[in-house]
């Protein structure tokens, strides 16, 4: 069910400011106000794990993505070539500063190229957006190289993000003041100066900065000291983004031994916290409101998935064609057989597919028209071309079952050949025995995605892994940029050296960004550091003592996601 | 005759263990892991762990990592595989980390038996019984059914005997689940490096051993130098 169209009537190939119910040339803000109203909405109407709900919020967060990428592209872009401007032409800070800017802004490094590259000789004409960049500006109209300085750096940006290879996009250090040039965006120094946390509590601290969202610039000192600790004479602040946060990542726990389909699930929701951790550390908060506000506060397991099978008459079609005398007989018999039923039991598959499979005559072309017109959805039909194949002469076989997966070039001659068809089948037929009931392959391509999603919010270019992966592939590209640590690189070979599966491997990434996001090469103090090795000694504990792969990495995530929050100086470890 | 005597020979040579016990010297791990063998054949299953710890330290400290590796295969080899402490998968991951090569060597069954596997499992789906039987007996497909047990209806074992003792009059009754299962399992056999989703789907959801990445030699747990064999016990002083 389409629960867009179900909640407003929305077509589904609607353009995205009407998915989102906005004007074409909507602002920023007004976008993702609105989008998160219609989550709201959506949520009110379908359940989470509803796949309808799961789909819809999927499409609303991808429209608003790209209505506020159109619309950051234009109203930002005057802010953007200022900025390089103020660095004086293509240098390392210039790239530096642009990709910082992408980052905060979400605006991904193809659109930074098309953003930079576009009309790179209008760049000498614009006007700078603040007064703080007007002089460093001028200096750079004054260039006539800067065009082409522009230009230059447009294709190496492209060549990074086409290459997919990590790049090293955020130089962490301290805030840029030409960066954060808008003064209400900037934290007061009093938000940002206190002493760092003492309290070694194991869980966030509640008490911590209910200040409002000030957006900062990232750095890579972990907990450098914004907010003061934790204090019970303190009044309770207003509840912000950041509460609203801790409250999900407090509700999100589960039994031991909850099966896979739950264990992914929580594991899916502790990345989009994740996520929202990241977008909050980098001023984003509205981006964060919309993941935020479509989760509940406490996490509830999904419902077993119901296997939708029917129970048909099965093995008439064999007992008919025995009986049936003469080729046109047997035609008549499979005719007789069909009569107005589109379903197929497991053994009537399985003849009907050897059937096709056999020598080319009347009967067997008649069985693959059958197969495609009637059975073409039919898992069993796919389990029934599967069994075949073994007893079927290799060429026809490959002929027939290619028609019906509507593939060409197929040969179950070699054992290689053999091995993709049956793949091939094997795939058809989980995907339509589960049909939408399919979580656990949906579930891995949402914790796919979201790790391409999390990869520039921590600087670096996601690498799309292959169908399956659950996002290692962008873990290690992280872990190959600035965030990334020798250390917990090295310590992260000798995981995967002991690694004897995928998922091992996912964890063997997934602790190195641990390791790397607590333990920083450099900018924590001893105190700081010995606290978060006490940390990651917990984590390694609650690692060791689970009794799944998903619990392990379900505990990775937490300790992540509070990594994360310690590193913005709003929780403590 | 000629075993009677070589066995006869080797008990003249071979000194007995607690002699070579008290012969051990740190600067030669290979005698401690030999010792540790014996020790394990004779049933001296905490004296074998005390001698693999000391051979595994100490080759570690020379940065003998395939000495340790074997130290760490030799602490595996006395434990259960089935054990709820995990601690067998806890040494083989050592032992990978430290030597991979030497240890996991290659996992991946060669195609043609995987391709076979996969039309045993079609025929006992089918009910083809000679087929079934034939390659239930294969030893490709038998050793493929001991590997991916866990996730065969009935295990690997079952399966195989289901498979051998397959009737054409009576075929097998799949259970919705079990079929999802054969699925699963088909998809990640097939799969030359099955992915994750093909993992979680056939269940193979053990939990990573857990071992320290940063400081893998700690294991062998030997940080009081005592590496020599006085009186029946472990001394740190020659």
């Amino acid at each position: 069910m389409d629960a867009i169209h179900a909640c407003f009537g929305v077509p589904p190939d609607a353009p995205p400011h009407e998915i989102v119910g906005v004007g074409p040339d909507a602002s920023r803000e007004e976008i993702l106000e609105r989008a998160t109203q219609r989550l709201r909405a959506v949520r009110a109407r379908f359940p989470e794990h509803d796949p309808a709900f799961i789909a819809a919020r999927a499409r609303l967060r991808s429209a608003a993505r790209e209505l506020v990428d159109r619309a950051n592209g234009s109203g930002d872009r005057d802010e953007l070539l200022a900025l390089i401007a103020s660095a004086g032409g293509l240098n390392r800070a210039a790239r530096a500063r642009a990709l910082r800017w992408a980052a905060m802004r979400g605006v991904d490094p193809s659109s930074l190229v098309e953003l930079l590259g576009g009309t790179a000789g209008e760049t000498a004409s614009s006007k700078p957006s603040t007064a703080s960049n007007e002089s460093a500006a001028r200096r750079g109209r004054d260039r006539s190289g800067l065009a082409w300085a522009i230009g230059a750096m447009a294709a190496i940006l492209a060549l990074a993000a086409t290459a997919t290879l990590t790049l090293a996009v955020l130089e962490r250090g301290r805030p840029d003041d030409a960066i954060v040039s808008k003064p209400n965006r900037t934290s007061t120094p009093t938000e940002r100066g206190t002493k760092p946390s003492q309290n070694s509590s194991p869980e966030p601290s509640p008490h911590a900065p209910s200040s409002v969202d000030a957006p900062r610039t990232p750095t890579n000192v972990p907990s450098i000291p914004q907010a003061p600790p934790p204090s019970r004479e303190r009044a309770p602040g207003p509840s912000t983004d950041w509460d609203a946060l801790l409250a999900r990542w407090e509700g999100s726990r589960l039994a031991a031994g909850a099966g896979v389909d739950a264990e992914l699930s929580l594991l899916e929701r502790m990345q989009a916290l994740t996520e929202a951790a990241l977008l909050l550390d980098a001023g984003r908060s509205a981006d964060a409101r919309l993941i935020l506000d479509g989760m509940p506060e406490s996490f509830r397991a999904p419902e077993p998935a119901v296997q939708r099978r029917r129970s048909v008459g099965d093995g008439g079609l064999a007992i008919a064609i025995e009986r049936a005398d003469g080729p046109e007989a047997r035609v008549l018999a499979l005719n007789r057989w069909l009569g107005a039923s589109d379903e197929i039991g497991p053994s009537d598959a399985r003849t009907l597919a050897q059937i096709a499979c056999g020598p080319d005559d009347g009967l067997s072309r008649r069985a693959r028209s059958v197969a495609q017109t009637r059975f073409g959805s039919s898992s069993e039909m796919s389990l029934g071309w599967l069994d075949a194949l073994p007893v079927s002469d290799p060429r026809s076989a490959s002929a027939a079952i290619g028609a019906w997966l509507g593939r060409a070039g197929l040969d179950a001659a070699s054992t290689d050949g053999a091995i993709r068809i049956r793949q091939a089948l094997v795939e058809r037929a989980i995907a339509l025995t589960q049909g939408e009931a399919d979580s656990i392959r949906q579930r891995v391509a949402a914790c796919q995605l979201s790790w391409e999603r999390i990869a520039p919010l921590l600087g670096a270019v996601p690498a799309r892994g292959g169908d399956g992966d659950l996002g290692t592939a962008s873990i290690e590209a992280i872990m190959q940029g600035t965030v990334g640590t020798p250390s917990a690189r090295d310590a992260a070979s000798l995981r995967l050296r002991a690694a004897d599966g995928e998922v091992a491997r996912f964890i063997a990434w997934q602790t190195a960004l641990l390791d790397a996001l607590a333990l920083p090469a450099q900018g924590a103090s001893r105190h700081e550091r010995d606290t978060a090795e006490r940390a990651l000694q917990a984590v390694a504990t609650a690692r060791s003592g689970a009794v799944s792969a998903l619990e392990q990495a379900i505990a990775n995530q937490r300790a992540i996601t509070r990594a994360i929050g310690v590193r913005a100086g709003r929780w403590s470890w | 005759m000629v075993k009677l005597a070589t066995m006869l020979l080797a008990l003249v040579v071979v000194p007995p263990l607690s002699e070579r016990l008290s012969a051990l010297d740190p600067g030669a791990p290979l005698a401690y892991l030999e010792a540790g063998e014996d020790a394990a054949r004779d049933g001296e299953i905490d004296l074998a762990r005390q001698l693999f710890r000391r051979c595994g330290a100490l080759a570690a400290a020379k940065s003998d990592s395939g000495m340790a590796a074997s130290a760490a295969l030799g602490m595996a080899s006395l434990e259960d595989p089935t054990g709820p402490d995990g601690a067998w998968s806890r040494w083989r991951a050592l032992a990978r980390m430290l030597a991979p090569s030497r240890v996991t060597g290659n996992r991946t069954a060669p195609d043609a038996d995987r391709l076979r596997f996969a039309e045993l499992i079609s025929h006992y789906r089918a009910g083809r019984s000679l087929q079934a039987q034939r390659l239930g007996r294969d030893p490709s497909c038998v050793a493929l059914a001991r590997e991916w047990g866990a996730l065969l209806p009935g295990g690997g074992e079952g399966f195989i005997r289901a498979c051998t003792g397959l009737s054409a009059s009576a075929p097998p009754q799949l259970s919705p689940r079990q079929s999802d299962q054969l699925l699963a399992v088909e998809s990640a056999l097939l799969a030359r490096t099955p992915r994750a989703v093909d993992e979680l789907r056939c269940g193979v959801t053990a939990p990573v051993p857990e071992v320290d990445a940063r400081h893998p030699d700690g294991a062998f747990g030997i940080d009081d130098a005592s590496w020599w064999w006085r009186d029946g016990r472990w001394s740190s002083t020659k």
